[in-house]
């Protein structure tokens, strides 16, 4: 039995320690935002925030997480008004939509580590994230978009 | 020119002298330069080395090769912002059943901090040597943080236990830090081009230089010709290629013995 806490709902679930926490939020917990796509934290499909910090979660034992929050893309607002969603949104940087959730929960980790990342800082936090379709230049865009519109929602 | 020479004659074995300090007896410097010969196997091993480098780009696996994502050194040695080394590497390794090719793990994953490299790769034995003992260069250690970081760091100690195919460090744990003590109880004796020299790890004078451009990537490898002097007698400075080491070589006349001493760049 683990006790996690995943979008500030806390849950107690049925798994052996050692699942991969990414098993546990799709197949157990449901939330099938995040995704699959190597099982080998080789791209960046599956990432979601513990503690605030990003982390692959197809190669965190589940164990790892227990008592720690946990945010996956679903939990990052109520209604998709996230600036980095809305942001993406604007922008349209969505091709088929595979790797955008993990895109997404790494800008959100860099904008929150670096509030005007430069193309360089863009290019160094999400070269670990993978996209088939090669969105590359409108996650770029769309990264300095939401930076902008982070800066605007705080004030 | 001739007394330029001659002034670097007198120069060359008083530079040599002040390499070993006056403290050890002759046994106990031999012990210790022995013993760091182990010390420098471990730290340049890939499991130690990968991420003791002079660059921003950790390498990975035993042949030392790129890391995947482009991932770099970052503003504290823990990644880029916004891709932290934790993101792929927990704690501890993964489960034996993620696999032989899940990412490792262990306490702090991290490169060491841009202001504090603290570079092993490719260092020769006297260079690491001094870089090991320079409190500048080592984050501030004194020998008795040294000793502890080498025998309870978790990430340290990861090199022993790696986990998936990765080669451990081949030295047993305890042997290298028993080889660490002695090296250090010795007063840390400077390793000295000459033993360097005797293990054959340094190739110092041009006329041993690896023939072809592509050999002289080879570790410990320099570069420099020698100024003629008098009576077939020769100086010359080379300089190593990948951190800039100058080494001042004398020979006193063609054929007889050089002698080499370094000096700070
Ligand atoms: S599924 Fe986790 S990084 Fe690819
Ligand atoms: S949008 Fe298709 S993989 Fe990125």
């Amino acid at each position: 039995m683990v006790s996690l806490t995943i979008n500030g709902k806390t849950q107690d679930f049925d798994v052996p320690d050692d699942m991969p926490l990414l098993w546990v939020i799709r197949d157990v917990a449901h939330l099938t935002g995040t995704k699959f796509g190597c099982g080998l934290a080789q791209c960046g499909a599956c990432t979601v925030h513990l503690d605030g910090a990003p982390l692959r979660a197809c190669v965190t034992p589940v164990g790892a997480a227990a008592g720690k929050a946990i945010t996956t893309i679903e939990g990052l607002s109520p209604d998709g008004t996230h600036p980095v969603q809305r942001a993406w949104a604007e922008l349209d940087v969505v091709q088929c939509g595979y790797c955008q959730s993990g895109q997404i929960m790494s800008a959100v980790a860099l904008i929150k580590a670096k509030p005007e990342p430069t193309d360089a800082d863009i290019d160094a936090a999400l070269s670990g994230n993978i996209c088939r379709c090669g969105t590359y230049p409108r996650i770029r865009a769309a990264v300095h978009r939401a930076a902008t519109l982070a800066k605007e929602t705080t004030r | 020119m001739r007394h330029e020479l001659r002034g670097l004659a007198m120069l060359a074995p008083l530079a040599l002298a002040a390499c070993g300090p006056a403290g050890p007896s002759a046994e106990q410097r031999a012990a210790a330069v022995d013993a760091f010969a182990t010390v420098k196997e471990v730290f340049q091993h890939p499991r130690c080395q990968n991420c003791h480098i002079p660059g921003d780009a950790p390498l990975q696996f035993d042949a030392g090769v790129a890391h995947a994502q482009a991932v770099v050194r970052g503003p504290d040695g823990h990644g880029a912002p916004g891709l932290p080394c934790g993101t792929c590497h927990g704690e501890s390794n993964p489960p034996a059943s993620y696999g032989p090719h899940a990412p490792p793990g262990a306490p702090h994953w991290a490169l060491p901090p841009p202001s504090m490299r603290m570079v092993t790769q490719g260092l020769s034995a006297p260079a690491l040597c001094a870089m090991i003992k320079d409190t500048k260069e080592n984050n501030g250690r004194d020998f008795a943080a040294l000793i502890k970081h080498v025998s309870e760091d978790k990430l340290v100690l990861w090199g022993w236990n790696p986990g998936g195919e990765r080669k451990p460090v081949p030295v047993p744990h305890a042997q290298f830090v028993e080889k660490f003590k002695v090296w250090a109880d010795a007063g840390a004796v400077s390793v000295g081009v000459t033993d360097a020299r005797r293990s054959g790890e340094m190739t110092n004078f041009p006329s041993e230089r690896p023939a072809t451009a592509e050999d002289r990537a080879v570790p410990g490898h320099r570069k420099g010709d020698p100024i003629p002097g008098l009576a077939g007698s020769a100086v010359g400075w080379n300089a190593r290629r990948e951190n800039r080491e100058t080494l001042r070589v004398f020979e006193p006349r063609a054929g007889t013995t050089r002698k080499a001493s370094l000096v700070p760049a």
